[in-house]
């Protein structure tokens, strides 16, 4: 099978039309935590109409269990937080960079729900692994970027991916090595690095699969247990649908506890149709 | 033991309990998960054209039952862990979610 040159992906990656501009300066506020105005960007955040019309739904779903409803952007920054909000948005905003819909056999619902599932179980498992349960969420809707982006701007070569992933029987990781020479964890990365992202977050991409090879506090050992997690509770509802082998260090540099983590399952599922309409619609 | 049905709206009888919440079309709960339902809730879902309902109802625990959905678990769980090996940490999640939906029933 011939692989695409590691090259060709990088280049298309960087041609990639930029995030938008309130995105970019979301992405940019998590390196000067104690010196962002807040208010700037929420005013920034609601000229995007887009955005702010999906960050709303959610801030309204069950996920944040709000007295009263928030009507602007400004007011959830109140009642949630700014670091909440910058969360959504990033979520809403990266994720509808790009459109699959060239790629036959991609399943975009599937991805998303997946998505959406692993965010909560990160989420869910952010106390126990002593990590922000905001850039959690974040980094578990977006851990699998890399696959979306290749579907997107490789469309034909990655219906391929998927066909021989069926055929095989084998992950998407496996696959996409095979048939592109290159898999969604790596390209999560490079994402991650032209637009800038947060180390950590980047490190939550790239390292996913394999945390054994990232540092002892990385939020990759928290997205690999919590991607195992979201496949476990079937949240994709595809037929191929598999847990990988759990990596026992990301268990143990979490903190990983048995009797914590039966506790925040019921929760885990109960936010997953809600925050899925939220965010999906 | 919890049994949790989708039911369509013709069939929903003042007192269900919801299993999940109801939402409208914006994403916004018109009923809460837990909450019985009313005559007038069940009107106005008809009135929404909402197609139905998630409830759930207390059934007596039949022992052979339980055994019964074990098993088909295991066999759809056995299928999803199929490449997860025999690792400790790997073996102890398809456990919890075994407990975790055994105890959800």
């Amino acid at each position: 099978m011939s692989a695409l040159p590691k090259e060709r992906v990088a280049l298309c990656l960087q041609q990639l039309p930029p995030l938008p501009q309130v995105v970019s300066e979301l992405l940019a506020s998590f390196a000067h935590e104690d010196d962002v105005d807040v208010e700037r960007l929420a005013h920034q955040i609601s000229r995007d109409q887009a955005i702010t019309a999906r960050v709303l739904r959610v801030a309204n779903s069950s996920f944040y269990g709000l007295q009263s409803r928030v009507a602007t952007i400004p007011d959830a920054v109140v009642v949630l937080g700014f670091r909440a909000v910058r969360s959504l948005v990033l979520a809403v905003g990266v994720n509808c960079t790009f459109f699959a819909d060239r790629c036959r056999g991609f399943d975009a619902e599937a991805y998303r729900r997946h998505g959406i599932g692993t965010g909560l179980a990160a989420a869910g498992l952010s106390e126990m692994a002593g990590s922000n349960r905001e850039l959690a969420f974040t980094a578990g809707l977006l851990h699998d970027i890399g696959q979306l982006a290749l579907a997107a701007n490789f469309p034909m070569e990655y219906t391929k991916v998927l066909d021989y992933r069926a055929s095989k029987d084998c992950s998407s990781l496996a696959s996409e090595r095979d048939v592109m020479g290159t898999d969604h964890a790596q390209v999560g990365g490079m994402l991650a690095e032209i637009w800038h992202f947060p180390e950590s977050l980047r490190q939550a991409l790239a390292g996913h699969h394999e945390p054994g090879r990232a540092a002892d506090d990385s939020l990759a050992n928290l997205i690999h247990i919590a991607d195992a997690t979201a496949h476990a509770l079937e949240f994709s509802h595809q037929p191929g649908e598999m847990v990988m082998p759990l990596d026992p260090v990301a268990w143990q540099r979490i903190g990983g506890d048995w009797q914590v983590f039966r506790s925040v399952l019921p929760q885990i599922e109960a936010n997953f149709a809600e925050t899925c309409h939220s965010l999906l619609s | 033991m919890k049994c949790v049905e989708v039911l369509a709206t013709a069939d929903l009888l003042p007192g269900m309990v919801l299993a999940e919440a109801l939402l409208d079309e914006m994403g916004r709960v018109l009923i809460p998960a837990g909450a019985e339902l009313s005559e007038k809730n069940i009107a106005s879902l008809a009135s929404r054209d909402l197609p139905g309902a998630k409830i759930e109802r207390q059934v007596a625990e039949d022992v052979q039952e339980t055994e019964a959905y074990r098993l088909v678990l295991q066999g759809r769980l056995d299928h999803l862990f199929r490449h997860a090996g025999s690792g400790e940490v790997s073996r102890a999640l398809y456990q919890a979610v075994v407990d975790y939906r055994v105890g959800q029933r």
